[in-house]
C-alpha cells in the first residue's frame, strides 16, 4: 500500500490544502510590510567604509584560525565599538558636535542639552555602524537630503579617522614626555649623589681601598720606633749612672799630658772614635735610625764637641798652658751626653706614644668611613645606571612616537567615495516587494505549520499507525456518491411520511 | 431452517442462550428461536456491479483501483481462517461505513468466489437497499423486533455469490433491537450458510455497535480523513477492544494538489 505520509508530501499537501490561508496571509502580511518598508525607505542613504591597515595582525597570527572562539575581537569590531561609543558623546564640544561642525550643513543640527532637536535624534537613530569584514567597517545613514546625508557620513568618517590619529599620536607623545621627565629627575638625583660623594671625599681625602692596611703598617712602624726609643732611653740613663763613680775618682786638672811623647791617641781622640762608631751602629743595622732622628743628631753634636775638644787640646799643648783633666772632662761630657740622650729618647717615646694613639683612633674609624663611601658610590652608580636605562627608553619612545606618527595617519583609510543613493528607485521597490513577499511567505508557512500541528484529526495513514497503533487496511480517496438511479430506488421513510 | 451453534464465543455472550451441557464448547439455541428464525433467499436485480465499477473508476482517477481488493485480501488472509464474520463500523456517523461494507463485500465475492453475505445492521432506513435501488419491505430489523420469523436474503444478479440481508424498516427502539437475542440466532445461521459475512454496524457513538460486535469475529473501523478527531477514534477503538479491531480503513482522503503533482510526488516517494 502506498503511504503518502512522507514529509515533503505532507508539506506540499498542507500548503495546497491551506491555500486560502496562505493567500490571505500573503496579502495581509506582504502588502502592509511592503508599504511600511517603502515608507521607511524614502530619502537617501550614504555609505562610507573605513579600512583598517595592519592592526592586530600579529595577535591574529598568534591566535591561529579559530580566533573568534578565543574571545578575540577583530579590529573592525573594536573600531565599530569605539565609534558607537563616540556617537554617544552628544555634549557641546563632543564628537557629535565636531562631526556636525565638520559637516557644515546649511541647516546645522543643534547640539544643545537644553534644546531637543528632532533632526539630531533622527541622525543618531538612522546612523548605523557595522562591521563588514575583519579589517573593514562601514558607516551608513538614511537622511532626507542627499547632500546633507553625504556630508554627514563624510564628516563622521573623517572625524573618526582624525580622532584615532590624534589619539595614537597623543599616546606616543605622552609616553615620551613621561620618560623625559623621569630622566630629568634621575639626572638631578645623579648630580646630588655625585656632589655628596665629592664632599665626602673632600672630608676624607686619604680614604682609599688600601688605607686601612697602610695605617696598620704605619702603626707597626711606630710601635717599632717606640720600642727602640724606650731601649735608647734606658741605655742613656744606664750609661749616665755608670759614669757618675768615674767622675768622682778622676782629678780635675792635669800638669802633663800622660800620653805625651808616647804617640798614643789622646782621650779626646778616643772619645771621637767611640762616638763615630756609635753613630755608625745607630744608622746601620736592622732597626736603623734616620740621620735626622734625635739620637743621631745628639751623637752628631757630641762628635762636633769632641772635635772641638781635640782642636782646643792641640792649641793648649802648643801654648804649654796647664789644662783641666781631659779624662774628667770627657767623662763629664759623656755623662752629659748620656743624660741628654736619655732625655731625648724619653721625649721621642712620649711623642711616639701620642702618634700611636692618634693612629689607632684613626684606624678604628676607617671601616665606617669606608662603608659610607662605598654606599655613596653605589648610590651614584645605581642612579647613573637608572639614568642610562631611562635615557635609552626615552630614545626608544621618541623613535616609536615618530614611527607611530607616521603610521597613525595611514592606519585608517577611507574606502572609495561617499555618495548618497536614493532609497525609492524602481529597483529598490522591486527588492522591497520581493522581501515583503518573502516575509509574507514565511509568516504563511508558520501559520500553516501551526494549523497543521494543532490539527486534532487523523489525516494520513501514518497518523493512524503513530497515534492508535492499529494497522491500516486501506486508504480510499474521496469520490462522488455512487447510487442507483433515483427512479429505481425505493422511497425512504421520510419520503413516505411526506 | 434449524441449526446448532458450536462457536465457543457464543456461550458467554447471550443470556438468552441456555446451557444444556457442561461441555463449554457446546451451546444449544433455544427451541423457540429455532422455530422462529428462517432464512429465505430471493433473487433481486440490482446494478451493483455497475455501481462498483463506477466507484473503482473514480478511485482509479485519483490514485489506484486496487483498494477494495487490497482490503479484501486482508480479510481472506489464511491466518484468519476461523474468522468469518466481520463488522464495519466507525467512531461517529457519516464516515462511510455502509459504502465500505457494500464494496468490500462485492470485492470479496467477485475475487474469491466465496459465498458472501452483507447484513445491514446499521439501524438506519434500509440504507443498502436504498443505494442498490432494490425495493424490500421486510428485513433484519423485523426479525430482531419479533415482527417476522423469516429473514429475506437477496441474491444480487451479476455480483457473484453475494447475498444482501436488508434492514427493512427503521427500528422502533434501536437499542433494544441491537440487544435482541435474535442477533445470536442470526449470527449462528449466517455462519452456517456463508463463507464470509460482512456486517454493516451502527456507529460506536450510538452505543448499538458493541452488543452486535460481541457476536462478530473481527471489526474494521472506517475513519473519515481530516474529520474525525484522534481521541474520538481512540475511544472507539478502546471500547471495541483492540484485539477485536482488525484494522482501520481511512476514507475520503483528499488532496488539494494537482493530480500531476500528486503523481510526481508518488513517483518520487
Amino acid at each position: 500500500m502506498y503511504r503518502r505520509a512522507n514529509l515533503f508530501y505532507r508539506v506540499v499537501d498542507a500548503l495546497f490544502r491551506n491555500q486560502k490561508l496562505v493567500m490571505t496571509t500573503l496579502i495581509c502580511v506582504a502588502i502592509p510590510v511592503a508599504l511600511i518598508l517603502m515608507v521607511r525607505s524614502t530619502g537617501f542613504m550614504a555609505l562610507g567604509a573605513i579600512r583598517i591597515v595592519k592592526e592586530n595582525e600579529p595577535a591574529r597570527a598568534t591566535a591561529g584560525g579559530d580566533i573568534e572562539n578565543l574571545g578575540f575581537k577583530s579590529p573592525a569590531e573594536v573600531h565599530t565599538g569605539n565609534l558607537t561609543t563616540l556617537l554617544l558623546d552628544t555634549k557641546q564640544g563632543g564628537f557629535v558636535d565636531l562631526v556636525v561642525q565638520r559637516a557644515a550643513l546649511r541647516n546645522p543640527l543643534k547640539i544643545d542639552p537644553a534644546v531637543s532637536d528632532k533632526r539630531l535624534e533622527t541622525f543618531l537613530k538612522n546612523l548605523t555602524v557595522k562591521k563588514d569584514q575583519d579589517n573593514l567597517f562601514s558607516i551608513s545613514l538614511n537622511w532626507e537630503d542627499a547632500a546633507e546625508c553625504q556630508s554627514l557620513v563624510k564628516a563622521v568618517q573623517g572625524q573618526y579617522i582624525e580622532e584615532q590619529v590624534k589619539g595614537k599620536q597623543q599616546a606616543s607623545q605622552n609616553a615620551a614626555e613621561f620618560l623625559k621627565k623621569q630622566s630629568e629627575e634621575l639626572q638631578a638625583k645623579v648630580d646630588a649623589a655625585a656632589r655628596a660623594l665629592q664632599n665626602f671625599q673632600q672630608l676624607h681625602p686619604t680614604v682609599g681601598p688600601d688605607q686601612q692596611q697602610q695605617t696598620i703598617d704605619y702603626i707597626m712602624g711606630l710601635k717599632d720606633r717606640l720600642r727602640r726609643a724606650r731601649v735608647a732611653a734606658q741605655e742613656g740613663s744606664r750609661r749616665s749612672s755608670s759614669l757618675t763613680p768615674h767622675l768622682r775618682r778622676l782629678p780635675s786638672t792635669l800638669d802633663d799630658e800622660p800620653s805625651a811623647g808616647t804617640g798614643a791617641p789622646s782621650i779626646a781622640e778616643r772619645r771621637l772614635e767611640d762616638l763615630q762608631s756609635q753613630r755608625t751602629r745607630l744608622i746601620t743595622g736592622e732597626s736603623a735610625f734616620r740621620t735626622d732622628s734625635e739620637p743621631v743628631r745628639a751623637l752628631d753634636r757630641q762628635i762636633a764637641q769632641a772635635r772641638q775638644d781635640i782642636s782646643r787640646e792641640k792649641k793648649r799643648k802648643a801654648a804649654g798652658k796647664r789644662t783641666l783633666n781631659p779624662a774628667l772632662e770627657r767623662l763629664m761630657s759623656e755623662a752629659n751626653d748620656a743624660s741628654a740622650y736619655s732625655e731625648g729618647s724619653a721625649l721621642e717615646v712620649r711623642e711616639l706614644e701620642k702618634q700611636l694613639l692618634e693612629e689607632e683612633a684613626k684606624l678604628s674609624t676607617i671601616p665606617a668611613i669606608r662603608r659610607q663611601a662605598d654606599s655613596l658610590i653605589e648610590n651614584l652608580q645605581a642612579q647613573q645606571a637608572a639614568l642610562t636605562k631611562t635615557r635609552e627608553r626615552y630614545n626608544e619612545a621618541l623613535q616609536k612616537a615618530n614611527l607611530e606618527r607616521e603610521q597613525a595617519s595611514q592606519l585608517l583609510q577611507p574606502v572609495g567615495d561617499v555618495a548618497a543613493i536614493s532609497l525609492s528607485g524602481p529597483k529598490k521597490k522591486v527588492t522591497l516587494g520581493l522581501v515583503s513577499l518573502l516575509i509574507g511567505a514565511i509568516v504563511a508557512g508558520l501559520m500553516v505549520a501551526v494549523r497543521e500541528w494543532s490539527d486534532p484529526t487523523l489525516r494520513y495513514e501514518t497518523d493512524i499507525e503513530q497515534f492508535l497503533d492499529v494497522p491500516v487496511l486501506t486508504g480510499l480517496t474521496e469520490t462522488r456518491a455512487v447510487l442507483a438511479p433515483k427512479s429505481s430506488r425505493p422511497r425512504t421513510s421520510k419520503e413516505k411520511k411526506r | 431452517m434449524s441449526f446448532t451453534a458450536e462457536n465457543p464465543r457464543d456461550q458467554s455472550e447471550s443470556t438468552a442462550i441456555e446451557r444444556l451441557s457442561a461441555t463449554p464448547t457446546v451451546t444449544v439455541v433455544p427451541a423457540e428461536a429455532l422455530r422462529r428464525v428462517h432464512v429465505s433467499i430471493e433473487r433481486a436485480d440490482a446494478d451493483f456491479a455497475q455501481l462498483h465499477a463506477a466507484m473503482e473508476w473514480q478511485l482509479a482517477e485519483n490514485s489506484n483501483a486496487a483498494h477494495w481488493d487490497e482490503a479484501a485480501s486482508r480479510l481472506d488472509d489464511p491466518l484468519m481462517e476461523t474468522d468469518t464474520v466481520f463488522g464495519v463500523t466507525s467512531a461517529v456517523m457519516g464516515e462511510g461505513k455502509t459504502t465500505v461494507a457494500m464494496h468490500l463485500a462485492f470485492s470479496i465475492a467477485r475475487n474469491t468466489g466465496k459465498k458472501v453475505c452483507l447484513i445491514d445492521f446499521g439501524m438506519g432506513d434500509n440504507e443498502i437497499c436504498q443505494r442498490l435501488g432494490v425495493r424490500t419491505e421486510k428485513g433484519v430489523i423485523d426479525v430482531l423486533e419479533g415482527r417476522d420469523y423469516v429473514i429475506r436474503t437477496l441474491q444480487l444478479s451479476d455480483c457473484g455469490d453475494l447475498h444482501v440481508m436488508p434492514a427493512g424498516k427503521l427500528p422502533r427502539n434501536a437499542n433494544k433491537a441491537a440487544r435482541s437475542p435474535a442477533v445470536t440466532e442470526l449470527m449462528a445461521a449466517v455462519r452456517e450458510i456463508y463463507d464470509i459475512v460482512i456486517v454493516d454496524l451502527p456507529a460506536v457513538e450510538t452505543g448499538n455497535a458493541l452488543p452486535i460486535a460481541e457476536h462478530l469475529d473481527k471489526v474494521m473501523m472506517v475513519v473519515c480523513s481530516g474529520v474525525t478527531p484522534k481521541d474520538v477514534v481512540q475511544q472507539a477503538v478502546d471500547r471495541l477492544g483492540r484485539r477485536r479491531v482488525l484494522g482501520i480503513v481511512l476514507n475520503r482522503t483528499k488532496s488539494a494538489m494537482p493530480r500531476k503533482l500528486q503523481q510526481f510526488l508518488r513517483r518520487v516517494a
